[in-house]
């Protein structure tokens, strides 16, 4: 409870912060582009692609938004809810949302795969708030600019992934000191596993982790806004924050599964599975801090 | 901007644009902006004094100061290559915005001094971030025009090609190709 107020008092300061003006605001001057470096690529492609898709739904979005405005019809909102959640799905699968996190850290610890669905959706869950919060004090309460509040969010980001790094380095530290190890050998390595000796979820890692608000979510959000439908928009955010939820989840239960696949492996080819998985929990650890470090610069360049 | 790891993008622009031509000179490019529309809303609401309805003189002003002039040091975010060579975009002239209750749309010119030689001749133009912040994609109708274009036989086309951003690695978008064949 402690952490969770922490938390809520440092978006706090964060949000009530002087800002920085938006996108097409930026003080540091940027070289021309270098222009065509090949031919076109197929992966180049697909984030293009990518875009392309979320631009429609954006703008199918707003097209529903504007009939409920207009009509208030139950098809203009059940379609407003239908979008959001498949943008949700979409939306999470792109970089970002907690899905390295997710992923490194079951393959770091041996969970049920029902921890991968609980943590998938708290994190989505806990994104979706923080935009609330975050549109909601600013927009609502300080009558910011829109497209500040944009850029705002983008300093939430960059602690947000501080605060993972810092996780990400205890985790490591645990796992070279054979902390963990040590505990998942009593489960992972006697015959079967009992009910209640797994590892449970590490809340400071959903929490910093969660904390991002979805850009996605602080878009819709302010749409709603400019379009007296805050509370539709709350409700779409909602929505949106189910979808990714269904996106972070399955990378969690495949990373559980892959885990258990992995050890039973080599459990089966009669080698020690210790160092493996000591093996597995640093690599994780380093993969969470490297991401998470990247992550935050690349939110540093853009505050 | 803002970049891509993280923020993949959250703008959206269709653009367009129309290669401007005086008998044998090519004098400017005129490019358009339309954003997504939930990003016109948030330029609508922040950059506009009234409610609902058309630009005012004000509010086109307004959005220059406040929303467009800046992006100079992102050199509009628009590359031309002449020849295979880059020619810098350092002015945008003529701004104008407009809304039509959904999108907002921006234009302005480029200004260009290039005087083709005889022969063959190839002129790019596109608006790219870098960081991917931003999404240009090249209209899916009317995406290339050429005004006057008579006298240098200038055909433009979309065309695809791959360009690099800061941390998102090569991303393969549609640009404005033009040929032109003749100063005759």
């Amino acid at each position: 409870m402690r952490l969770v107020l922490t938390l809520l008092l440092l978006l706090g300061v964060l949000v009530s912060t002087p800002t920085l003006a938006d996108p097409f605001h930026k003080s540091a001057a940027r070289p021309p582009s270098e222009g065509a470096v090949a031919d076109p690529s197929p992966v180049g492609g697909f984030f293009t692609w990518l875009a392309e898709r979320q631009h429609r739904l954006n703008d199918a979005i707003a097209d529903a938004f504007h009939d409920v405005e207009s009509g208030g019809s139950r098809a203009a909102l059940a379609l407003i809810l239908g979008l959001a959640f498949f943008y949700g799905v979409l939306h999470a699968a792109g970089p970002g949302h907690g899905k390295t996190v997710v992923a490194s850290y079951f393959v770091a610890h041996h969970a049920r795969w029902t921890s991968g669905i609980l943590m998938g959706s708290l994190i989505s869950l806990i994104q979706g708030v923080s935009a609330i919060v975050l549109v909601g004090t600013l927009a609502m309460v300080l009558r910011a600019k829109q497209i500040e509040i944009l850029n705002r969010g983008t300093m939430v980001e960059f602690v947000s992934y501080g605060l993972i790094v810092v996780i990400g380095v205890w985790m490591f530290y645990r796992a070279a000191t054979g902390e963990l190890h040590h505990h998942d050998h009593q489960v992972e390595g006697g015959k079967g596993h009992r009910r209640g000796d797994h590892h449970k979820l590490n809340p400071r890692l959903i929490l910093a982790t969660g904390l991002t608000p979805c850009a996605s979510a602080i878009i819709i959000l302010l749409f709603a806004l400019a379009n007296s439908a805050f509370g539709l928009g709350v409700i779409a955010v909602t929505v949106l924050t189910i979808g990714m939820a269904v996106t972070i989840s399955t990378i969690g239960v495949a990373a559980v599964l892959g885990r258990r696949a992995l050890i039973a492996m080599i459990d089966k080819a009669g080698m020690e599975t210790h160092r493996l998985e000591r093996g597995l929990a640093m690599a994780a650890a380093v993969v969470i801090v490297g991401v998470s470090g990247l992550m935050m610069y690349d939110a540093w360049v853009r505050l | 901007m803002t970049a891509p790891v993280a923020a993949h993008p959250h703008v959206f622009i269709d653009y367009s644009a129309t290669v401007l031509c005086q008998r044998d000179k090519i004098v400017g490019v005129r490019i358009a902006w339309t954003f997504d529309e939930m990003y016109s809303a948030s330029l609508y609401h922040d950059y506009t004094s009234q409610p609902k309805g058309p630009l005012t003189r004000a509010d086109i002003a307004r959005l220059h100061d406040e929303a467009f002039k800046d992006s100079a040091d992102e050199h509009y975010f628009t590359d031309i290559v002449f020849n295979g060579k880059s020619v810098p975009v350092n002015q945008a002239t003529a701004f104008t915005a407009s809304y039509d209750g959904r999108k907002m749309t921006y234009r302005f010119t480029v200004p260009l001094a290039l005087s083709p030689a005889t022969g063959a001749n190839t002129l790019d133009i596109d608006s790219f971030d870098t960081e991917f912040y931003i999404d240009f994609e090249l209209a899916k109708r009317g995406a290339a025009a050429v005004a006057d274009g008579g006298q240098l036989r200038l055909a433009c086309a979309p065309t695809p090609l791959t360009k690099d951003t800061t941390t998102f690695g090569p991303l393969t978008t549609h640009i404005v190709r033009c040929h032109f064949s003749g100063t005759a």
